[in-house]
């Protein structure tokens, strides 16, 4: 008994000197703005949080949710968040008007936006816009690679109508509208869910091949802490992996979140998202230079930025490079 | 149970000793520590080694299975790039091509060209040949698909791709990527097509049957249930759907052991925990050419399921061993802790003093000779015991004589006791014997007294009513001679004289034992009495006398006492009248003095009369008794014998002193104090 005893106090004093040796450090506050309201497109967030992966990163991730009036670079720029999922449009029309800022990630490989018509409309194809209205006014990526679309295939921009988008379909499916482009990750889903069939035309069949939303952070930061966005990068990883694979876990992690509490919804949604994350053709989170080349001459064209960029201003796909070798199956070395 | 000849049955007692002392415990622990031990590494030994043969077999086998695959896959694939390559390069497709392109760039209505194109090659092909889903026909100027069996994809622009890229400068497959457009994983391979002047017009692009290359992947080798055989690609996804996957192509990633090293470009065997989580074993080999890794894989439950069998014969068996050791081990250490228990038995016994206890001899081992040497120790401990008791016995007889003897004393003086006690007894009744006297003098005193006042009283009344009777004889005697005075002689008178003198003394008598008796019933309690002032009285009552006889009466000074005041006048009285009646010639003189004893007075009355001769000392005091004639001295003589009367009843004493013609002193002794008993029961007897 006596020795159980002193084997016990032993014991408990070896703890209290360990823990008095290596007193674990608090955890680093950190603060993500999203782009959009929270639903399945941001399901790698929710998972990580959920799953710990950022516990284990020992990092307290704030979430701030995004929407319409809320500028991810804005939060940024003006340091009331440390990271932000930014289009990466934006972040090129941030540095060219002086920003130090940078992509760590790319979310997307590739880009969500489609362009869709109804099936009595006979619009299947880029050339099919002439002469019709097309809702692209308001949102810079759709007027981009819309733009975009048109320069490729050499058709005339003047012959088409652009009016102001919206991101409600209701114009589409009462033909005010011939054309109305829409998010593969959240709008599409919708109108497909109203059981409309509709004809997609894909930027990426016509030579627009422009990725989508990306994580940015501050050149300070990435200069002052490289290792914090390291760990934020391999949480993040671990939380888009999960999510892909584990898609039940990721839907219920998201539906925690979400503002529409709509299961079949956010299904639909993070089915559309997955094939846009893992292509099969690169890892999750790695960053195209060629995409954002792309991007960057097609912005340059139509003037949204007034300079050329070099591509090492805009991006630095090291950290993600590092965060993906040290991560396997949801786990990081 | 083997016990001598003087053996109680006793059970063996086991429970004299806890069970983790008993030398069968110990015997039957080792024994069953060595069996288990023995089992154990035998079981060990054996499975390893089983387990070892096992492993290399699957491994050998999987790795064989594996190889296999990649050559399936390889010549599929290879043989799907030479169909391609053999279609692209047949001559009307080439015609038909570059027809098509120039109709296109010419701009004019390319639909006869172009469906001529599908229905005569490209449908063809794809019916026919069931390894393709689709075919493209890519022009090489800009990417863009002139023709296609799905028409959806006729339009589209595929210059981006590496397909084409590579598809430009000769034979390619690409492994399966993710296509947006059609929703699903596609694999294509690409082969140029030329024109007749060797240049490359545009890119014929074969869309691999997915599901065809999964089954052959997949196809079993029939050697194993659990076989499973899949390719993923280098972003650990999977590419062809596993044995228990459902839509995981492209969709899901494997992160297994066996991926990640057939990635890092290795190839291998190893046993892992596979996407199921599922432990199995997998050979793997990394496909650089199609950066891809063949994985085939087998349950490891499977494999080891023939040593899990054996496993089991083996526990099973070792079981039985086990039992049938430890069985034996009890009996044969059985053998060895039933002569020790015996023995101990045998032992306890033998110092319980059963002296003819001895051990039945069943081997010629240790215990045997122990158990012989125990017998011999106990015959001679007998032997010695024997004589120990006769010479118990003898000291026993002694021992009693002493007793008897000490018991005849003892006895002895028991009866002397006895006798003792028996003269005690006898004392004690002739105590009581003497009470019983005493108590019969009491009670005879006590009848003597009643009778005594009886007779007072008998007295008292005889002489009362004597008187009567006498008074009318003397009064009739009187009135006969007043009356016949003249008619009676001499002789008459003289008669009649005698009888009146007669009934005269008859009279004196009758009133003096009146008197006597008064004594004992006419009496006052006695009360302190000056017997100066009751000589006093009887003085003045015998004045008459005393100067008649010119007697001279002194007195000293006389005590006072306890006494009856009346009584004690009529004793001085009777005293003095009695001093004065028998005077000598001179004058009498009387002296009365008193003497003080230490408990009583002695009040002398001395005269000088006539004297008492002393034989008459006692005479005198009797009732009637005279010495002298009436004539000489007159009287009854009842003076005195109630002056005696009066001294008795005050307790005192009578006496007198005196020689003829010398005159007499009468002594009285009168207690200092008197006991009110003696007062009380005179005063009761007057009554």
């Amino acid at each position: 008994m006596f020795r159980i005893k002193a084997w016990i106090f032993t014991f408990l004093c070896c703890c209290q000197f360990l823990s008095a040796c290596s007193p674990p450090p608090a955890p680093d506050q950190i603060t993500v703005q999203i782009k959009w309201v929270h639903q399945a497109q941001s399901a790698g967030f929710y998972t990580a949080l959920e799953q710990g992966f950022f516990s284990d990163e020992n990092l307290q991730v704030t979430l701030l949710e995004g929407g319409s009036g809320v500028d991810p670079i804005a939060m940024l720029t003006s340091g009331q968040a440390d990271f932000a999922v930014a289009s990466p449009h934006t972040l090129f029309m941030a540095i060219d008007s002086g920003a130090e800022l940078k992509a760590i990630a790319s979310i997307f490989q590739i880009s969500p936006v489609v362009f869709v018509s109804m099936p009595q409309s006979a619009i299947t194809r880029p050339h099919d816009f002439i002469g019709k209205t097309i809702a692209v006014v308001g949102v810079q990526e759709l007027e981009i690679q819309l733009q975009a679309m048109l320069d490729f295939l050499g058709l005339d921009a003047g012959a088409v109508t652009l009016v102001p988008h919206s991101y409600a379909y209701d114009q589409l499916v009462s033909g005010q509208v011939d054309v109305q482009a829409f998010y593969t990750t959240s709008g599409l889903p919708r109108l497909q869910e109203a059981g409309y069939q509709v004809n997609l035309i894909y930027p990426g069949d016509y030579g627009v091949h422009h990725t989508g939303d990306c994580i940015v952070t501050s050149a300070s930061l990435l200069e002052q802490d490289p290792a914090l966005a390291l760990r934020f990068l391999r949480a993040f990883s671990r939380g888009w992996r999960y999510a892909t694979e584990q898609q039940d876990q990721a839907l219920q992690a998201t539906m925690r979140y979400a503002l529409e509490q709509d299961l079949e919804l956010q299904r639909s949604m993070l089915t559309a998202a997955i094939p846009l994350i893992s292509t099969g053709r690169q890892k999750i989170g790695e960053i195209d230079p060629a995409a954002w080349q792309a991007l960057h001459d097609a912005l340059l064209d139509q003037g949204f930025i007034s300079r050329s960029i070099p591509l090492d201003q805009v991006i630095d796909p090291s950290f993600i490079e590092r965060a993906a070798s040290e991560c396997r199956d949801f786990h990081c070395q | 149970m083997r016990m001598g000849k003087g053996s109680i049955p006793h059970k063996r007692n086991q429970a004299a000793l806890p069970f983790w002392r008993r030398l069968s415990t110990h015997l039957n622990l080792y024994n069953f520590t060595f069996s288990l031990l023995f089992v154990l590494i035998s079981v060990v030994i054996a499975f390893n080694n089983s387990r070892q043969a096992i492993l290399n077999d699957t491994y050998n086998l999987l790795s064989s299975v594996n190889l296999n695959k990649i050559n399936h896959f390889e010549s599929w694939i290879r043989s799907q790039e030479e169909s391609n390559q053999f279609f692209a390069a047949r001559p009307q497709m080439r015609e038909y091509t570059e027809k098509l392109i120039e109709c296109l760039d010419s701009g004019g209505d390319c639909r006869d060209i172009e469906q001529r194109l599908l229905a005569d090659h490209l449908r063809v092909k794809v019916t026919i040949d069931g390894d393709f889903d689709d075919f493209f026909i890519i022009r090489a100027s800009d990417g863009m698909v002139i023709t296609a069996t799905d028409p959806s994809h006729i339009g589209k622009f595929r210059e981006h791709t590496a397909f084409f890229q590579q598809g430009l400068l000769g034979n390619y497959t690409e492994t399966a990527t993710y296509d947006v457009t059609i929703g699903k994983a596609e694999m294509h391979t690409t082969t140029p097509i030329y024109a007749p002047d060797g240049k490359v017009i545009a890119v014929l692009s074969g869309h691999l049957n997915m599901e065809r290359m999964a089954a052959i992947i997949q196809q079993s080798s029939g050697l194993s249930q659990t076989e499973d055989s899949y390719l993923v690609n280098q972003f650990n996804y999977f590419l062809t759907e596993p044995h228990y996957g459902d839509q995981y192509a492209l969709r899901r990633a494997v992160f297994s052991d066996g991926v990640r090293d057939c990635l890092a470009g290795n190839s291998d065997v190893a046993e892992y925990s596979d996407y199921r989580g599922v432990t199995v074993i997998g050979s793997f080999h990394w496909l650089p050419q199609y950066a891809v890794c063949m994985v085939s894989e087998k349950d490891r439950a499977e494999v080891f399921a023939p040593i899990f069998t054996m496993r089991n014969q083996f526990i099973l068996t070792g079981v039985i061993l086990f039992s049938a050791s430890i069985v034996v081990g009890y009996f044969l250490s059985r053998r060895i802790t039933n002569p020790l228990q015996d023995l101990t038995l045998a032992a306890k016994n033998f110092g319980a003093g059963e002296l003819s206890t001895r051990v039945d001899i069943h081997s010629g081992n240790e215990i045997g000779v122990f158990s012989a040497t125990f017998n011999q120790m106990a015959a001679n401990m007998e032997g010695l015991l024997a004589k120990n008791d006769a010479l118990v016995t003898e000291l026993s007889e002694l021992n009693q004589k002493l007793e008897a003897r000490v018991e005849d004393r003892t006895r002895d003086l028991k009866e002397a006791r006895q006798a003792a006690e028996k003269n005690l007894q006898d004392l004690q009744q002739e105590m009581i014997h003497r009470q019983r006297a005493q108590q019969d003098l009491a009670l005879k005193a006590r009848d003597l007294q009643r009778s005594n006042q009886d007779l007072q009283q008998f007295a008292y009344v005889a002489s009362h009513d004597l008187q009567e009777p006498l008074r009318m004889v003397a009064s009739y005697l009187q009135l006969l001679e007043q009356r016949y005075d003249d008619k009676l002689d001499d002789d008459a008178h003289e008669f009649i004289g005698y009888a009146v003198d007669g009934a005269a003394r008859m009279k004196t008598l009758i009133n003096d034992l009146l008197d006597f008796s008064r004594v004992g019933t006419r009496e006052s309690p006695f009360e302190l009495t000056d017997l100066n002032a009751v000589l006093g009285k009887a003085r003045a009552n015998l004045r008459l006398r005393i100067e008649e006889a010119g007697a001279i009466v002194v007195s000293d000074e006389l005590p006072t006492l306890p006494a009856d005041p009346p009584q004690m006048v009529q004793l001085f009285q009777n005293l003095i009248d009695n001093a004065i009646k028998f005077r000598a010639q001179e004058p009498p003189r009387v002296r009365i003095s008193a003497v003080e004893q230490a408990d009583e007075w002695i009040i002398s009355v001395s005269d000088n009369g006539i004297g008492i001769d002393p034989q008459y000392f006692e005479r005198i005091f009797i009732i009637f008794q005279r010495l002298h004639t009436r004539q000489a001295y007159p009287g009854t003589g009842i003076g005195l014998a109630i002056t005696r009367r009066i001294v008795e009843r005050h307790n005192g004493r009578i006496w007198v002193t005196s020689e003829p013609g010398q005159g007499a002193a009468f002594h009285v002794a009168l207690p200092k104090h008197q006991e009110e008993s003696h007062n009380i029961s005179e005063t009761g007897a007057d009554q």
